[in-house]
């Protein structure tokens, strides 16, 4: 009897005491389970690389013996660019899943859908490669970008051009969308807040559209001394290419969308990217010697097939901080004491982002307000933060 | 600035002609209006891309080997799927255009991702300068070959036997069938033709719009436009088509606002078929009962 009442509270006690020591959805004593989401169909699939990378580093870190002696366990779910599909695969990820935290997102619609529901059931969210400022404003206190958002892109845009000595005429060409005219809007701004000047020309590229020559022939006729783009990948390949034949030959500023590297290897024609900088998130181009240790990193734990390039190297920087974050946030793992840790990371420098990354609690989750522009300067492909005086 | 859109225009209007001209051969000839065309010239540059850069055969030999996988991949299209549906509803036969077309894409995207791929052109030369226009050698190479093409094809239809033969079972496979016609093998030839024509405008088209799985959508539209334009079933009226419609776009984009460039050709099909239902050539088809 007695030890039937000695078990009985044995029993109890182990039924207090589970809630209490794995208080968090998704956190085991050896697992911590984290939902990802990003495009892997559609037009938009080719962002969704930068989940390559963040699962990478998340088996790396397992590898290494995980985090308080737990390994990450990440869910992927197929999101396509879709609000409706994104806030389904999150539904899923947090009711069917159990996931602790959303370590996901690179279509910047998707994430302000979805952002009231993990509000609501204070689920942690890492933005993976959206730059939408909307991700973070208004504020909420679960959603973190480790990335530069499109003010900052702009802002940089718009401040290098004007580092070129005796700049006076600036033109855009950018995308009719959100997404264009989250970039446009700021710079426009800034341009007249700061230099007091507008754009001398202003244009913009439909979906689908394959000849540029009219935006290339406004463009020219406006006799810029710098082209400011605010283009996808695609239309910038076409638009580099096609403003070398059509005889556009001032110097072209690429938005973050279309890594140089990429951009490069795309338009296939050295002379048309001679004149070409594009901004850059990271600290060296993908190709360069000091990344060459994160893409074989790639390789070893996602196989020989497996993207390397400038987005999947991005997705890096945000599995780095939601690592340090888990670290930081100690072995009694909560909701609560990952975002207090996330809201502590100050001037965090990861391996591969160009700027370092800070949070703080109530008002600032966009991580970083700074960014650089990756050119090739004789031969090698370097990040600046001011016009070159020689190239 | 005039000249130069012009330029432009006929450059762009040739690449709808071209792809006009392919889905035109093959609904005119089998009734079969080819949704999934813009995925059919993507997939035929993907076959030159793998012969060029994954094979790595030489410039030439690259270009007919994925002319002869797509005309192959045109008969098996035709005598696998096709010929046992043919007598199914129209619908039915367009919603497996459409099917084919997402196997297309979704097997170029299982390999290579999204990732947009360089293309070389047909020809590394420099623009030419005419005056203060820029001709670029992909422009003459598209205009050069969508003629040849539409010249080919005009002959074939008008003058051959063959040609006469396949719009006669096209009208009415039965009576075609009954004086000893094989329909069925003709209509594998017409789908081979149309895949081949695919395979030509993918490998021209692409050097412009880089190669990736989605590079087929917006040119089907615009092509879809053209053979509205000029007429359903009508070759010259599918070149003709492309042609108003790449020189509108651009002269639209050049002085009315590149925001308008998507939208204004549209306006011109609505124009046009309201004035003329069929197009401007094509032709009201009379059955005697």
């Amino acid at each position: 009897m007695r030890m039937l009442r000695a078990s009985s509270m044995a029993l109890g006690a182990g039924l207090l005491a589970t809630p209490l020591a794995h208080a968090a959805p998704g956190v085991s004593k050896t697992t911590i389970k984290i939902g990802m989401f990003a495009p892997e169909t559609g037009s938009a699939s080719i962002f969704g690389q930068y989940a390559v990378g963040a699962r990478a580093y998340y088996k790396m870190i397992n590898a290494q013996g995980g985090i308080h002696g737990r390994k990450i366990k990440v869910y992927m779910e197929n999101s396509a660019c879709t609000p409706s599909k994104t806030v389904a695969a999150v539904r899923r990820l947090v009711s069917s899943d159990h996931v602790f935290a959303i370590h996901g997102g690179v279509c910047t619609a998707d994430e302000v859908a979805i952002k009231p529901y993990l509000a609501r059931h204070g689920v942690p969210f890492m933005n993976l490669g959206a730059a939408g400022s909307q991700v973070t404003h208004p504020f909420s206190y679960n959603v973190f970008s480790p990335l530069p958002n499109t003010t900052v892109v702009a802002h940089t845009l718009v401040n290098f051009a004007m580092s070129r000595p005796n700049t006076k005429r600036v033109a855009v060409i950018s995308e009719p969308d959100n997404w264009g005219k989250s970039q446009l809007v700021p710079a426009e701004k800034l341009l007249h807040k700061k230099y007091h000047m507008k754009f001398v020309a202003n244009v913009t590229v439909e979906k689908g559209e394959t000849n540029l020559s009219p935006q290339i022939l406004k463009l020219r006729s406006a006799k810029p001394q710098v082209v400011v783009t605010f283009l996808y990948p695609t239309p910038t390949a076409i638009f580099v290419k096609q403003a070398y034949e059509y005889g556009l030959h001032s110097p072209i500023l690429g938005s973050f969308a279309a890594p140089y590297a990429d951009t490069i290897r795309r338009v296939g024609n050295p002379a048309a990217t001679k004149k070409l900088y594009v901004f850059a998130a990271l600290k060296a181009s993908p190709n360069s010697p000091q990344e060459q240790k994160w893409v074989k990193m790639i390789h070893k734990y996602l196989g020989r097939k497996a993207a390397t390039g400038g987005y999947s190297l991005s997705g890096i920087g945000g599995a780095e901080v939601m690592v340090e974050a888990l670290r930081k946030a100690g072995p009694n793992l909560t909701r609560k004491n990952f975002i207090k840790a996330l809201d502590e990371i100050h001037s965090y420098k990861t391996h591969l982002l160009a700027a370092p990354i800070t949070f703080t609690k109530n008002n600032q989750h966009a991580g970083v307000n700074s960014g650089v522009m990756m050119t090739n300067i004789d031969g090698n492909i370097r990040t600046i933060t001011a016009w070159p005086t020689s190239k | 600035m005039f000249l130069q859109l012009l330029e432009s225009g006929i450059a762009q209007g040739a690449v709808y002609s071209l792809v006009a001209l392919g889905m035109t051969v093959l609904y005119r000839t089998t009734k079969v209006l080819n949704f999934g065309y813009g995925a059919t010239f993507m997939f035929g540059a993907f076959a030159f891309y793998v012969a060029l850069k994954i094979l790595g055969l030489p410039f030439g030999v690259s270009v007919l080997a994925a002319i002869a996988f797509m005309l192959f991949v045109g008969v098996a299209l035709s005598v696998v799927i096709f010929q046992p549906i043919l007598k199914r509803p129209h619908l039915f036969t367009a919603m497996m255009t459409v099917a084919i077309a997402n196997v297309f894409r979704g097997t170029t995207n299982f390999v290579w991702g999204g990732q947009v791929q360089p293309m070389p052109p047909v020809f590394k030369a420099p623009p030419i300068l005419l005056g203060s226009v820029v001709v670029t050698s992909q422009t003459i190479v598209i205009v050069c070959t969508t003629a040849v093409i539409v010249m080919a094809f005009f002959l074939f239809f008008q003058f051959s036997e063959i040609g006469k033969l396949m719009q006669a079972a096209s009208h009415s496979a039965r009576g075609a069938a009954l004086i000893g016609v094989n329909v069925p093998k003709f209509n594998a030839m017409m789908w081979a033709f149309a895949t081949g024509v695919a395979a030509v405008a993918g490998i021209l088209v692409s050097p412009i719009t880089l190669l990736h799985p989605g590079m087929g959508g917006p040119i089907l539209l615009k092509a879809f436009a053209a053979m509205a334009v000029g007429g359903f079933g009508s070759l010259p009226g599918a070149v003709l088509g492309g042609m108003i419609l790449g020189i509108s776009e651009q002269l639209c984009g050049g002085y009315i606002s590149t925001s308008f460039m998507q939208i204004f050709p549209y306006l011109v099909i609505i124009l046009v078929l309201l004035m003329r239902p069929v197009g401007l050539l094509g032709t009201q088809e009379v059955s005697r009962v």
